[in-house]
């Protein structure tokens, strides 16, 4: 074993303990306050035992706040690896779900659906399906506008995502306008949050999450070679065309999914990465683990936030990660402009 | 290799090309601009669709499968440009890609034969740097590093001296001359320098319209003859009895075309000053023109310089042409700062292309030259603007 690989094995570890205690800290903080080492036991307990006593206490704690605890973990490390994916194919640090118009198009499909009155609790999974097919079209849409004869430019890609995600923006705000009865229920789902989420849910995502980012993973060797250019990869035995198309078809169903669940949370998929590549390097297979990791952590604190800043009321979580987003990917973007090597 | 025809986007580029190559050979392939080299090796390395047989040790590649082909052959494209925050050592080990044991880690084996193809190439020092913050000769070694790391039979290296230094230049061709004939490997280069691929090749295929012009040994194709024909270099006009002389500054072979005209017209010629290992010092040597000569890389002395400037004066006309210009030469442009005679300036690359200074002045300077100066795009123009209006000068 290397020195690199231990010291990314270290990585990991504190950033599992760093999600943990965020999880702790998170199932405490809240209206009702819970003491840290309570939380902790109950936890322990659900965990080890399967069985907790039903109290006030567990009932907020596991019933409640847990459940999206677990979305945001899931939620995080979605577009995380969504935005590493991305990145390392198109060769662009600049390139997230969020700025590719994909979690628009991805709210679009699942609105479309919530707007027709489809979605019940018997047939819950056409949300995440409707999500897919509105997420694959704008990045088709955004592929096809920023094409050119020398492959796909990064300021073309931003601008081609930045339209593409208005006009999807622009066609959910039509969908509200004439929804009905529904409206309340888009909104609040629209306007990106973990709450309310029942265990029922988690279970149709939590599969196809672990065994997308399973795949990406397994396809780590490839995806490194494509950063290299697709022909060198090409040459060096990949398949270009089928990974790429997995890679983006993976990373537009783990948005999809993300954004079907907690609706549209921006930035994550930028910024986590781009603080990890700067630890591990671009290489994908330490990249990739390490960056959903950082995307679990950050979703969980900004929710911890979101819930507790104008506590009792909740301020969407969209809203945290923006405010964090907008300035970083503005950083960014100054740097790339000077020329200078982004990351 | 028989008959052999690729295509870009079904558009023929290439057609019924063959040749063969033995171990231990390195195959050098020069040809115009558009000519189809960089298709050629496309092809050969199965990038684009092709007809006609291609066979490796007697086996055909057409049958073997993507991972196969890598493992037997390796290309090296022309550009690199990887993406960021990737070091030495992960693309190293990553083009293992199509040999390793293993599903997503490096084993003890990969790592291993990554480093020792660094250490071959001399270039270990560099494993831990990122490949983005390194100069384009680093790259290219990266890169030749890169193609051992499957101990392929065949390389193919595409312009692999043509972002590089003069040092560098050497240094690389050198390598992969030294990797091939050790190792029995076989070697395709394409080349954009006539006389670099002379100095390399054992054998030369010269190109002319996607098709073959001439193949065989190095000495026999590379004859002037094949070098006019392939390239359309008519300037065979005749001068009668010239009345000037010619100062050239030049370098990387850039001057050798002008000088042999200068040469077969008598016109006297002086050579500005180049380095022992420059080919353009081959040419000046072969026509016997006098000529400045400071070592390779080291900073011109002061004296070369005043020498230098008394030379330019005394001829008729400078001629400058567009070598690459790194920190040890860029005097033998500004020498030409003040200078107010008659300039006729080469440009068949931007400036910003041979840009090696420590602080990029190049492209100013280069400007500022242009001002006073007459351009030529090509050797072609050049000359048959200078014999259809002959300056005027003293020569006897």
């Amino acid at each position: 074993m290397n020195a690199k690989f231990k010291s990314w094995i270290l990585l990991n570890v504190v950033l599992l303990i760093i999600l943990f205690f965020s999880v702790i800290l998170s199932l405490s903080i809240g209206p009702v306050k819970v003491p840290f080492w309570d939380s902790l036991y109950y936890l322990w307990n659900v965990m080890i035992h399967k069985s907790v006593e039903k109290n006030v206490y567990s009932i907020i704690i596991l019933d409640i706040r847990l459940p999206s605890i677990v979305l945001a973990i899931l939620v995080g490390i979605s577009l995380s690896s969504s935005g590493v994916t991305m990145q390392n194919i198109f060769k662009n640090p600049l390139i997230d779900p969020y700025i590719l118009g994909l979690s628009a198009g991805s709210a679009f499909g699942a609105a479309l659906v919530v707007t027709e009155g489809l979605v019940t609790y018997t047939n819950f999974i056409l949300l995440p399906i409707a999500a897919f097919l509105g997420g694959i079209t704008a990045v088709l849409l955004v592929l096809a506008l920023s094409y050119t004869s020398s492959g796909f430019e990064s300021k073309n890609m931003i601008f081609a995502g930045l339209a593409v995600g208005y006009l999807f923006s622009a066609m959910v705000t039509f969908l509200m306008y004439i929804s009905g009865p529904h409206l309340e229920e888009l909104i609040y789902w629209l306007l990106g949050s973990f709450s309310n989420v029942i265990w029922g849910e988690i279970d149709i995502i939590t599969f196809p999450i672990l065994i997308s980012v399973m795949l990406l993973f397994i396809l780590s060797k490839e995806f490194n070679l494509i950063a290299t250019g697709d022909e060198l990869a090409k040459a060096s035995g990949v398949n270009v065309k089928a990974i790429t198309y997995t890679g983006i078809g993976l990373s537009t169903l783990l948005t999809a999914l993300a954004v079907s669940m907690s609706g549209i949370i921006g930035f994550v998929g930028l910024m986590i990465p781009h603080i990890m590549r700067r630890i591990v390097g671009s290489d994908y297979r330490y990249l990739l683990p390490s960056s959903a990791l950082g995307g679990a952590i950050l979703l969980v604190i900004s929710d911890t936030i979101a819930r507790t800043i104008l506590s009792p009321s909740e301020i969407p979580v969209g809203v945290i990660t923006s405010f964090m987003g907008v300035p970083f990917f503005i950083y960014l973007y100054r740097k790339s402009i000077n020329k200078e090597v982004v990351v | 290799m028989k008959n052999l025809s690729g295509y870009i986007d079904k558009k023929l580029i290439i057609e019924g090309i063959s040749f063969t190559l033995e171990k231990g050979e390195v195959l050098g392939v020069v040809g115009q601009n558009g000519a189809g080299k960089t298709t050629l090796l496309r092809a050969l390395a199965m990038l684009i669709e092709s007809k006609g047989e291609i066979t490796l040790n007697g086996e055909n590649i057409k049958k073997m499968s993507r991972i196969e082909i890598a493992r037997k052959i390796s290309f090296l494209p022309q550009t690199y440009n990887i993406f960021k925050g990737f070091t030495v050592l992960d693309t190293i080990t990553s083009a293992r890609y199509a040999s390793s044991n293993s599903l997503i880690f490096d084993t003890e084996e990969d790592i291993q034969i990554a480093l020792n193809s660094l250490k071959e190439t001399g270039i270990v020092h560099l494993k831990d740097r990122y490949v983005s913050d390194l100069s384009s000769g680093e790259k290219e070694l990266v890169l030749i590093a890169r193609s051992l790391v499957n101990n392929a039979d065949l390389i193919l290296l595409d312009e692999p001296i043509s972002h590089l230094d003069i040092k560098n230049q050497f240094e690389v061709l050198q390598l992969i001359k030294k990797i091939v004939t050790g190792q029995k490997k076989m070697a395709i280069i394409t080349f954009h320098d006539v006389n670099k691929c002379r100095e390399y090749s054992d054998k030369v295929l010269m190109m002319k319209n996607g098709k073959v012009y001439a193949f065989g040994e190095s000495t026999e194709v590379l004859t002037q003859k094949n070098i006019e024909g392939c390239y359309d270099l008519h300037f065979k006009k005749k001068l009668s009895n010239a009345k000037f002389s010619v100062h050239i500054i030049c370098g990387g072979g850039s001057g050798s075309a002008i000088m042999e005209w200068l040469y077969e017209n008598y016109v006297p010629t002086t050579i500005g000053i180049i380095s022992p290992l420059d080919s353009d010092y081959v040419s000046c040597k072969k026509y016997g023109f006098k000529c400045l000569l400071n070592d390779t890389f080291s900073k011109i002395p002061e004296k070369l310089i005043e020498e230098h400037k008394k030379m330019i004066e005394k001829a008729d006309i400078v001629i400058l042409t567009d070598f690459p210009v790194g920190d040890g030469n860029i005097n033998n442009l500004s020498i030409l700062e003040n200078y107010k005679g008659k300039l006729y300036i080469l440009e068949k690359s931007p400036p910003e292309e041979r840009d090696y200074t420590s602080n990029h002045v190049l492209p100013k300077i280069w400007k500022n030259l242009k001002e006073s100066a007459v351009i030529y795009k090509s050797e072609v123009q050049l000359i048959e603007s200078i014999s259809s209006n002959p300056p005027k000068g003293n020569v006897q």
